[in-house]
């Protein structure tokens, strides 16, 4: 009898203590990027609302930053630019990403992840590394003209191959690549086998299979590969200006240049709340595409 | 009046090797058309192999298959006549059961007022009018299974191949599923080749069974065929609890066999041809070919004690022992009755059995 | 960026400057705060040999690092430090600095023509005052392909000249680029430009950026920019630093400090408000003012020293010491402008 009771007491002490520790830990996931990313967000936004007068910030709640920002001849068309130039990065990304995740996701049974991995983590290291490359690549005195013009392919170096808005696309498609690789694959990989084996077992060919089976399965994956993409080069500010010329002036870049040169930390900040609007944006439409298709 | 059922599918000394291992070897089969048959063997087998050779999802290392008795070995799975229902459905999540249902249709390129029109019958005969507009993730298992059917039947297929459909289905469900594949293939008089791996719902559904055993073929028969007589002792055993007693040929004649035991003689009928004196191998005999009891008057006749008797529902099981021979034991079934038979442990009497309820067994 | 590769040195060098803090002995003691390169080990013992005394030297990286030292200790800590004559007005208006005798730094008497009349040399006087005396500098000019560029250029206008369309290297940096405008424009003083004067600086940016072909950011950078591209220009933030990594790449370059003025900037030596020895700091830099140690500066460092003449400039070349300009933040939002200009 006492030992029944003394075994309810211990099972409800356990049952106790497991909620508590639940709590905790969803507090904790709460409060982590609470504090590691709204905290900040939330400052930052604060701080668009103040301004600068003659190097000095001035502590006082004023729109005078966005209303710069939408009548300023100079930002407008740039954002614009800016995300036209994104979408592009994108477009080209997934372009790029997909037929190699497909690859990928097609390797039979577990090399495909070591095979991914390996092909993936070489992309996402040495960035500034990559750009030189690039640059090396496509200068006037580069590889690509170097070999174009030994081979007699041409009489004098191309110079549309490098520091023109197009330039900058391309190499941050280079760039970003992994970051679209990875989400195309793993929508890929998660479709099951005997659903393509399903489908042309009722008839279908090989491109009625990918047109109707795997490339709406993966459609999900792929928008996201899409919105990293986009989202990635918008925060961008170093590739455009080593690899845009003269003309690689990017929103990115202006908001750097407010916290690095013009020390408008509050205008920098009005930008920023800008551009978070934008992602913000984009996530929603991702959202809405992805949720589309119940599954 | 019994005029051979056309073949439709054989398999012809049909081999598959992955790697180094034979996981198939020399399988021979001739489905006939209009049949309904199960592929039964334990897990491993290779059961899922014949079938994805016979679709076509996988190609035989040797040997060949055969359609209308022309090689199909070469053809490519989305141009075999044949359409298969999956283990675990294998339904398109992104579409909806219409979508799903009417694929075979759609990549055909037929009309959509066609497909909408053959969609709405199949899912008529599988008894889910009205059900096209969900999509499968809003269906439960036996509902999935029945799109699976009604989408492998819409193109009307020569055969229709299925691998272990009812594995994930609760027993009540199990149950009303076989009766209503039965009537379907029935309604639709298509052939049916079905995998399981449960002796009962291969049974009770198949015009034949295939018993398959590390990739080859033990036997071919209808249930009562395989049930009664088992070509051998593997599939004997594979058939529940017989009663399986080593014994050689002593005599083999046109009216039956005498077989030659430690327990004594026994006489038996086969159906197997070319079995010589002096052949080795097992007397089976079904438990509930046994009759108890001094005045049972069988041909074959041994003196046993009762060893223990127990209710199990419709049938009691009881033990007994030979007298004579103790270590040969042997399972009695018996029909239950309310007052009960006694069977007191320990109690003597004859148990009996005739001759044609005894079937010998090469080894 | 000169800032920063002195960061990256003043790490071993800091190793080396313990050793002498440690050397105890003398009663007489003189603490330095200075760049590395700008008080070498083997100077410091020279020094301490000649006048019998006790030197500790502390490298600083940033110049925000000599104000925190200098203002947080109200410039009781240090008794000498080397700051640029931009910088250096505001430790003079904070009254942190101590004037000179000149009388007892005779060395400066023997420096090069642009430095040895201290009134001529903008930012170091006040007052009729001597609150610096200049010891290293190094300007901001153009670099050009000696092979491609047969003539060498004397005016900032080549950076504009359509012959070079496609072939010139800018610099990222709007103060810069807005004060080497004006300069070309004919302003006196490029440090504070009207509004007026800043609009037509900005105008004038932007149809240089026809010839341009990419902004650099880093020395290196624009050395990999020069290797893999056709370029024959460059406007040369780094000055000597830059050539020097050019050179050692084997580029085929040569300097010039154009006629309208070369931006420059220019490290001196003061005196804190609260200097202990005040003689033993003027000898110091008296010590320092030698013609050896001068060439030496230039050999280890790059930099133009005030003694003897080397690459940074030419005795005749104009230099228009760096100041702070009217409004940083306007001067990046043109540039910003400009950049975005179609
Ligand atoms: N791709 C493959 N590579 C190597 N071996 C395989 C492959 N596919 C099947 N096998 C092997 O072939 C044998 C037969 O497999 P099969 O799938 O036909 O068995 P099964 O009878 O369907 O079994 P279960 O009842 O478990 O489904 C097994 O031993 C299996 O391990
Ligand atoms: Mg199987």
């Amino acid at each position: 009898m006492s030992l029944r009771a003394g075994i309810d007491v211990a099972e409800l002490d356990e049952g106790r203590r497991a909620r508590s520790y639940r709590i905790a830990t969803t507090a904790l996931a709460y409060l982590i990027p609470g504090v590691f990313i709204l905290l900040p967000l939330i400052l930052f936004l604060v701080q668009s609302f103040y301004y600068v007068d003659h190097g000095k910030e001035v502590h006082e709640l004023t729109l005078r930053n966005y209303v710069r920002f939408f009548n300023d001849a100079a930002f407008v068309p740039v954002f614009l630019r800016t995300c036209i130039l994104c979408l592009a990065v994108a477009v080209i990304a997934v372009a790029f990403a997909y037929p190699v995740a497909y690859l990928l996701a097609s390797i039979e049974g577990r090399r495909k992840y070591v095979f991914a991995l390996a092909f993936v983590i070489p992309l996402m290291m040495s960035y500034i590394i990559k750009i030189y490359a690039i640059r090396a690549i496509l200068g006037s005195n580069g590889f690509l003209n170097r070999i174009l013009l030994a081979l007699g392919i041409i009489d004098a170096p191309l110079t549309f191959l490098i520091f023109n808005l197009q330039a900058v696309a391309l190499t941050l498609a280079i760039l970003l690549l992994p970051f679209a690789i990875l989400p195309i694959f793993i929508a890929l990989e998660r479709i099951p086998r005997n659903v393509l084996d399903a489908s042309a077992d009722l008839g279908a060919s090989a491109w009625q299979t990918f047109r109707r089976v795997i490339w709406p399965l993966s459609l999900q994956g792929t928008v996201v590969a899409a919105t990293f993409t986009f989202v990635l080069a918008l925060g961008d500010f170093v590739t455009p200006q080593m690899v845009g010329g003269t003309s690689g002036m990017t929103f990115g870049r202006i908001i750097y240049s407010q916290f690095g040169f013009a020390f408008n930390w509050p205008f920098g900040a009005a930008l920023s709340v800008v551009l978070l609007a934008l992602v913000l944006v984009a996530l929603a439409i991702t959202g809405l595409v992805t949720r589309r298709h119940p599954s | 009046m019994d005029e051979m059922p056309k073949t439709l599918v054989e398999l012809r000394d049909v081999a598959k090797r992955y790697g180094g291992t034979e996981v198939l070897h020399g399988v021979n089969l001739a489905l006939r058309d209009g049949e309904f048959m199960t592929v039964l063997g334990p897990s491993g087998s290779g059961k899922t192999t014949i079938l994805r050779i016979i679709g076509g999802l996988i190609r035989p290392s040797g040997g060949a298959v055969f359609l209308d008795g022309v090689d199909i070995s070469a053809m490519p799975i989305n141009q075999r006549p044949f359409n298969t229902v999956f283990q675990d459905y294998a339904l398109f999540p992104h579409m909806t059961v219409a979508a799903n249902v009417g694929y075979g249709l759609t990549v055909r390129g037929v009309a959509r007022a066609e497909i909408r029109k053959k969609v709405d019958e199949a899912l008529h005969l599988v008894a889910l009018d009205g059900f096209g507009t969900r999509y499968p993730a809003e269906l439960s298992g036996g509902q999935q299974q029945r799109v699976a059917l009604a989408r492998a039947i819409i193109c009307q297929p020569r055969l229709i191949l299925l691998d272990e459909p009812l594995g994930a289905l609760d027993a009540e469900l199990r149950r009303q599923m076989q009766r209503f594949l039965k009537q379907i293939q029935r309604e639709i008089r298509t052939t049916f080749l079905f995998i399981t791996h449960d002796q009962e719902e291969a049974v009770t559904i198949a015009d034949r069974i295939c018993v398959m055993n590390r990739g080859g073929i033990e036997q071919i028969g209808s249930p009562r065929e395989v049930y009664y007589r088992p070509a051998n002792e593997y599939v004997a055993r594979f058939f529940g609890d017989n009663n399986l007693i080593d014994a050689t040929v002593a005599d083999s004649g046109a009216d039956g066999l005498r077989l030659a035991s430690a327990s004594g003689e026994f006489r038996a009928r086969t159906s197997l041809a070319g079995i010589a004196r002096g052949q080795a191998g097992k007397v089976l005999v079904r438990p509930e070919a046994i009759v108890l009891g001094d005045a049972a008057g069988g041909q074959n006749r041994i003196r046993v004690r009762i060893e223990d008797a127990s209710f199990v529902g419709p049938v009691s099981q009881v033990r007994v022992r030979a007298v004579a021979k103790p270590d040969l034991a042997l399972l009695v079934k018996l029909p239950s009755r309310a007052e009960g038979i006694l069977l007191a442990p320990g109690s003597e009497m004859e148990a009996s059995w005739s001759e044609s309820e005894c079937h010998f067994v090469p080894a | 960026m000169r800032s920063i590769s002195r960061f990256l040195l003043s790490a071993a060098a800091a190793v080396a400057a313990t050793a002498f803090v440690a050397a105890p002995g003398f009663a007489k003691e003189l603490r330095i705060l200075a760049w590395e390169g700008y008080a070498d080990p083997d100077w410091v013992k020279a020094f301490e040999a000649e006048c019998k005394c006790d030197v500790s030297v502390v490298f600083i990286g940033t110049d925000d690092e000599i104000w925190a030292k200098i203002k947080g200790s109200e410039g009781k800590d240090f008794d000498l430090f080397a700051v640029n004559t931009a910088q250096l007005q505001r430790y003079i208006d904070a009254g942190l600095t101590t004037p000179y005798d000149l009388d007892k730094v005779p060395n400066q008497k023997e420096t090069l023509e642009r430095f040895r009349d201290l009134s001529k040399v903008t930012g170091v006087m006040r007052d009729g005052k001597v609150m610096a005396i200049p010891y290293a500098f190094d300007s901001i000019g153009i670099i050009y392909d000696t092979d491609k560029v047969k003539e060498a250029p004397t005016s900032w206008k080549v950076l504009w000249d359509p012959k070079y369309a496609g072939k010139v290297l800018g610099y990222d940096n709007g103060e810069h680029n807005f004060t080497i405008t004006a300069l070309t424009m004919g302003i006196a003083d490029p440090f504070n430009l009207t509004d007026d004067q800043l609009k037509e600086a900005e105008t004038k940016l932007i149809d240089m950026k026809k010839n341009v072909l990419s902004f650099y950011t880093t020395a290196d950078e624009a050395l990999q920019l020069y290797q893999h591209n056709d370029i024959d220009i460059i406007f040369a933030n780094y000055g000597q630093q830059q050539v020097k990594t050019m050179l050692d790449a084997g580029a085929h370059i040569a300097y010039v400090n154009p006629s309208e003025g070369a931006p420059a900037w220019l490290d001196t030596w003061a005196m804190t408000s609260g200097v202990q020895d005040k003689e033993l700091a003027e000898s110091w830099v008296n010590f320092v003012l030698q013609k050896q140690i001068g060439q030496q500066l230039s050999e280890r460092t790059g930099f133009g020293n005030t003694v003897v003449p080397f690459d940074s400039a030419k005795p005749g070349d104009k230099l228009v010491w760096l100041r702070d300009v009217e409004d940083p933040t306007r001067r990046a939002d043109l540039w910003n402008e400009v950049k975005a200009s179609p």
